[in-house]
């Protein structure tokens, strides 16, 4: 082994790598940088060897993650030198630094055609290796001819044709009329009699890719590979060093399989024969070994050949056994194992009669919904998904349920949605559909569209049967103490026209019902209220004999809102208050709601045009499209008065109140909007924490050399703390008096003021953790989520969060775990609801131990009035008039701030933006 | 989206079988088809403002390419400390886009404890992940690729290390990383696997070596050459 080192080069690394912390890093960075860029603009003084190691140093500069925005011209250039040390670096460099797309490429285009062209077959191969890994548009169109005259060349070496064969693969990936059909095929199937398996391998990846854009061309290259599988598969004349672990080239084998995938089915009964031959062998012949890499090796292999067997439809025999070894898998200790036996058995559900041998595996996948590793886990709910039916909707989908309680936060949206499609299809009775649905809104409300409940709200309505229940059902819910908003909606609804059934039952009077319905009222939006106005109403009709004192409540209530800033809710409250006069007319105007007409899920036909950002969205696809909805069309009855009423719009528009219309724009089940929805939110929880542990992991990767160990990185920051002496010293101090030794990075108070103003950010930082927070505001409710990162090497533990609330917040932390693991970060939901204003501000004590020390901090938490408040727009000319109809002193306060340094106008609106406060512009008051 | 057709541009590009549906106001999206079969086809569709697209068409060819082709994306070489120690990109990713897979998939593999699956889904892509002592080395592939071959594609190159560098660690790495590319690109080229016998690999490179050092020789010679005339 040659180690022709660069001393310039190692005494660099090593100056970077004693570096003791980020900044000195940064500094060291700068100074080459500068000290680079200064030599390269004297480039006439540079040596080669002097212009590689600064070529190299500029690399390692930029995988550190620098921005190196100079001397790539430098490294382009030294593709254009005559000797092979100065060439190699340049090619490297260049394929390491540049992006295809970058300019400087096309400068040296010229070069690199002279050196694959020419007859230095060093030269060549490294002119092949950087197009086949960079090479862009503009190369395949000058270079491809030349790159297959390499390939096809005899007079080659093998080192040089196994690269122009993926080379040119890279080159007709960006433009595949580079390839030219006609002649190729025959070309290709030349090159499958390949002997060396350097280039054979190359080759077949070549052919993996024209296949699977145009097979037909390709017939002729079909008995190839299975002739070239058979030989591998039994291991007929392959040179020794072209085993791995004893299995003939796995990979080859692999690439072989891969490309006879993509030709639709195998006509002549001779090589049919054969290759079944062979995929029996594998299937058969593969067995468990200890050693781990011959283990994946053949499995590898079996996978590959699995899908061969489903993609070629075997026989009903061949099929089973590839089900009995997935059903194998799926059990089995090895973690890839099984996760790749779930993986290729929700492949196999496509394959018809597959499927009912799967769901003997039922229990067995359900326990995988509990793996340990979320990659398991993810499979697992995909083939769970998969293999639903009306036979087993009922137990999958309460497993769903369970298991949404404790699912990762970054699971639940896709969880959430998937039982809710599952429960819809497949429902084996309506009153369970909707137990799930309302289980569903209990436990991830956030999740559940309004389509979802909408489509509760419809079945309800079309089944006489299932209305006493649902109602009976809703009212449990809502006696709970925290309840979702979105189950606030579909309970009054359900309540307002059903509640009257339940009369008889105890805890049922209109008037206890109307109670548990307006209890809520202060805790939700505008968007409920006119919902539970609507409900009100209806209660009100119900109530016989009539009860003045529920009637003389509930106009008041319509009273009050009869002057509400809501367009929506102002009109409903004078409509039903005018309507409550009428008295007998009351009861024709508000009867019960028409059943509505059938039509197809919104939910399910959101899934089948979602064209959503994962695979297993497709699945979705996939399986609204082979199992039409069936479940559902329980409720046949033709609508009753459908004929009189005109035909509503969605779920909700209220046939005789058409104000109902402008809500119903409002929520919109247009599936375009809320597809855009649900992508957008799939997308944002995920960003914030990544970015955080990005900060969190930037700063301190430098910390300590590769392999520190607990010990050495606690060192480093006693030394960064007290000098050496603290080291020696910090064992013996006793642990009580090291309580509050940890100083915080910056300022607490200023990070909470800094919070109060803004959504998102640190709350507090020490050498050992951060504690970020995001949050989220909508009406009275919080959805806080703090991010708890580890920044040492070594667990925190004995970590512990109490939340301290004043008596006007509702606050649910969950859980959060004692030990938060090296370089880890933990995210704890936060829940907040406001239940009146107040001044008073929550506090989390927090604290954990790491090492000998215990810290414990107690952080107020930015939950503060202003988080809760909601701007309104207001046109100038309505603003007085409102402002006179607000009750309640008093109405004007001032406050004179001394010592502030002037502001210009436009930073003050902002400042009170985002206290939550609207300007409204263009006013001249006329208290002045 | 497709509901309406009046706003939806189709964009057919050279590939019969994919097409790129534009949508005014429809968020960047992908989903794929399972199938591999040719009979159904790889059909792709991607969702992207026309807006956007007419600003960037390069931009989203290329992702589209990305998606179109089965390879290997990126390989990347992470530390416990998530120090990177070698990447290498097949697919076009900006300078942007490298920071922050890098970024990203750190704090992924790093925080993934011990003794499970050795694959990540990640953004529509999966990760097959290997740790080796204090470093992870990390790979990224299709959805449907085969994620074992991947993964002893990984053994394999740690084995050519281990064989060069004589029991490799992870300092080996660091102060040799350009004898790691040497490496690497003699192993995987355009994303595919370029060589499987280890014993190839190991005489090419030393081929390689022998050219440095012949070149180095010569040099030294010819210097003193000079030295000699000129004194």
């Amino acid at each position: 082994m040659a180690m022709h080192g660069m001393r310039g080069l190692s005494v660099f690394i090593s100056d970077i790598r004693n570096c003791q912390n980020k900044e000195q890093e940064r500094q060291r960075i700068d100074k080459e940088l500068g000290n680079v860029r200064n030599r390269f603009k004297n480039e006439k003084g540079l040596s080669p060897y002097e212009k590689k190691k600064y070529v190299w140093k500029m690399l390692y500069i930029y995988m550190l993650g620098y921005d190196v925005d100079f001397g790539h011209m430098e490294a382009v250039s030294l593709i254009s030198a005559p000797k092979y040390p100065e060439k190699q670096v340049g090619y490297i460099v260049t394929s390491c630094l540049l992006n295809e797309n970058h300019d400087f490429l096309r400068l040296a285009i010229n070069t690199v055609r002279n050196d694959i062209i020419g007859r230095n077959e060093t030269f060549q191969c490294l002119a092949l290796t950087m197009v086949g890994n960079i090479g862009g548009r503009e190369f395949a169109e000058s270079l491809a001819p030349d790159v297959q005259k390499l390939l096809l060349s005899s007079s080659c070496r093998p080192l040089v044709r196994k690269k122009a064969a993926l080379c040119l693969l890279r080159l007709y990936r960006k433009n595949p009329d580079v390839v030219n059909v006609d002649g190729w095929a025959d070309r290709m199937a030349q090159l499958l009699d390949e002997r060396d398996l350097g280039v054979l391998t190359s080759s077949m990846s070549l052919l993996v890719a024209l296949v699977s854009n145009n097979h037909e061309a390709y017939w002729s290259c079909l008995p190839k590979c299975v002739k070239t599988l058979e030989r591998l598969a039994r291991n007929q004349d392959i040179p020794q060093e072209y085993t791995y672990y004893g299995i003939p080239s796995p990979w080859l084998q692999v690439k072989t399989m891969r490309a006879l995938q993509y030709f639709p089915t195998i006509e002549d009964p001779y090589t049919r024969r054969t290759l079944f031959e062979v995929l029996q062998r594998i299937l058969m012949g593969t067995d468990v070994v200890k050693n781990v890499n011959k283990n994946n090796a053949s499995h590898a292999v079996l996978f590959e050949a699995l899908a061969l067997v489903m993609h070629l439809d075997a026989e009903k025999e061949m099929m089973s056994q590839c089900v009995a070894l997935l059903g194998k898998f799926i059990a089995v200790r090895e973690p890839n194992i099984r996760y790749l036996g779930l993986e290729n058995m929700t492949r196999m559900l496509m394959v018809t009669d597959a499927q009912e041998i799967i769901k003997r595996h039922q229990a067995q996948i359900i326990t995988s919904l509990k793996d340990p590793d979320i990659s398991i886990r993810r499979r697992a709910l995909d083939l769970l998904y998969g293999m639903c039916d009306v036979t087993n909707a009922k137990d999958i989908v309460e497993e769903l349920l369970q298991y949404l309680s404790s699912a990762d936060f970054t699971m639940r949206e896709e969880l959430s949605l998937k039982a809710a499609i599952l429960a819809e299809k497949f429902a084996p009775d309506l009153s369970w559909y909707v137990d799930v649905i309302l289980q569903l809104i209990d436990k991830a409300g956030d999740f559940i569209s309004d389509d979802i409940w909408f489509r509760v709200v419809q079945f309800v309505t079309n089944n006489d049967d299932l209305q006493p229940y649902a109602a009976a059902k809703v009212k449990e819910y809502l006696e709970k103490p925290a309840v979702h908003e979105t189950m606030v909606k579909v309970s009054a609804y359900i309540l307002g026209e059903y509640s009257h059934l339940l009369a008889r039952r105890p805890g049922c009077s209109p008037k206890e019902i109307f109670g548990i319905l307006h209890e809520k009222l202060p805790t939700v939006s505008t968007t409920t209220i006119p919902i539970l106005l609507s409900a009100y109403a209806k209660i009100l009709m119900h109530t016989q004999p009539p009860d003045q004192e529920l009637q003389s409540q509930i106009w008041a209530i319509f009273n009050k809102y009869e002057s509400c800033i809501d367009a929506e809710i102002q009109q409903r409250a004078v409509e039903y208050f005018a309507l409550c006069q009428k008295g007998a007319a009351l009861m024709d105007i508000l009867a019960e709601m028409p059943k509505f007409p059938e039509r197809k899920s919104s939910l399910i036909k959101r899934a089948e045009y979602s064209e959503a950002d994962t695979a297993e969205q497709s699945a979705i696809k996939l399986r609204a499209q082979q199992q039409p909805s069936n479940a559902l069309v329980v409720t046949d009855q033709p609508p009753a008065n459908g004929a009189t009423s005109p035909v509503p719009v969605g779920p909700l528009s209220l046939a005789m109140v058409p104000s109902m219309i402008t809500t119903e724009d409002h929520t919109s089940t247009d599936p375009a909007l809320s597809q855009q929805n649900g992508s957008l939110t799939k997308v944002d929880p995920q960003h914030p924490s990544a970015d955080l542990l990005g900060d969190l992991l930037g700063p301190l990767a430098i910390e300590g050399p590769p392999g520190a160990t607990v010990q050495s990185e606690y060192n480093a920051v006693s030394r960064l703390e007290g000098g050496p002496d603290a080291v020696d010293g910090s064992a013996i101090v006793p642990v009580e008096e090291q309580r509050n030794t940890v100083q915080p990075i910056g300022n607490i108070a200023e990070r909470f003021h800094a919070l109060c103003l803004k959504d998102s950010g640190v709350l507090y930082e020490d050498p050992y953790i951060q504690i970020g927070i995001k949050a989220e505001w909508r009406a009275h409710h919080g959805r806080l989520v703090l991010f708890l990162g580890n920044k040492n090497t070594a667990p925190l533990v004995s970590v512990q969060a109490l939340m301290l609330p004043p008596a006007h917040l509702k606050m649910e932390l969950s859980l959060v775990p004692d030990t938060i693991p090296p370089r880890a970060q933990v995210q704890c939901p936060l829940e907040v609801v406001n239940l009146r204003p107040s001044r008073d501000v929550a506090v989390l004590d927090f604290s954990y131990k790491f090492g000998t020390n215990m810290v414990n901090v107690k952080l107020r938490l930015p939950a503060v009035l202003n988080k809760f408040l909601q701007p309104i727009p207001v046109p100038a000319e309505e603003f007085f008039p409102q402002w006179r109809s607000l009750s309640g002193p008093p109405l004007k306060l001032q406050e004179v701030v001394r010592g502030v340094r002037p502001m210009p106008l436009p930073e003050m609106a902002n400042l009170l933006n985002s206290f939550r406060l609207m300007i409204c512009p263009g006013l001249v008051s006329p208290f002045i | 989206p497709l509901s309406k057709p009046a706003q939806t541009q189709i964009y057919q590009i050279r590939f019969e079988s994919v097409e790129l549906f534009v949508n005014e106001g429809f968020k960047l999206s992908k989903y794929k088809y399972r199938n591999r079969s040719a009979a159904t086809a790889a059909e792709i569709r991607i969702g992207i403002p026309a807006s956007v697209l007419s600003e960037n068409p390069d931009f989203y060819l290329d992702f589209f390419f990305r998606l179109l082709s089965r390879m290997i994306h990126f390989v990347l070489l992470i530390s416990r400390q998530g120090k990177v120690r070698l990447t290498k990109w097949y697919s076009p990713y900006s300078q942007k886009e490298r920071t922050k897979v890098i970024r990203e998939l750190g704090g992924v593999i790093l925080n993934r404890g011990p003794k499970l699956c050795n694959f990540v889904d990640w953004r529509g892509f999966k990760v097959v992940y290997k740790r080796y002592a204090s470093l992870y080395f990390c790979m990224c592939i299709d959805q449907d690729d085969n994620e074992l071959e991947v993964l002893e594609i990984i053994h394999h190159f740690v084995e050519i290390l281990d064989r060069y560098f004589g029991s490799v660690c992870e300092l080996d790495l660091i102060f040799n990383f350009h004898k790691a590319y040497y490496i690497l690109d003699e192993l995987l080229l355009a994303g595919e696997l370029q060589e499987s016998s280890k014993k190839t690999v190991a005489r090419l490179i030393a081929a390689q070596d022998s050219l440095v050092e012949t070149a180095k020789e010569q040099a030294s010679s010819i210097s003193n050459i000079i030295a000699q005339a000129t004194k």
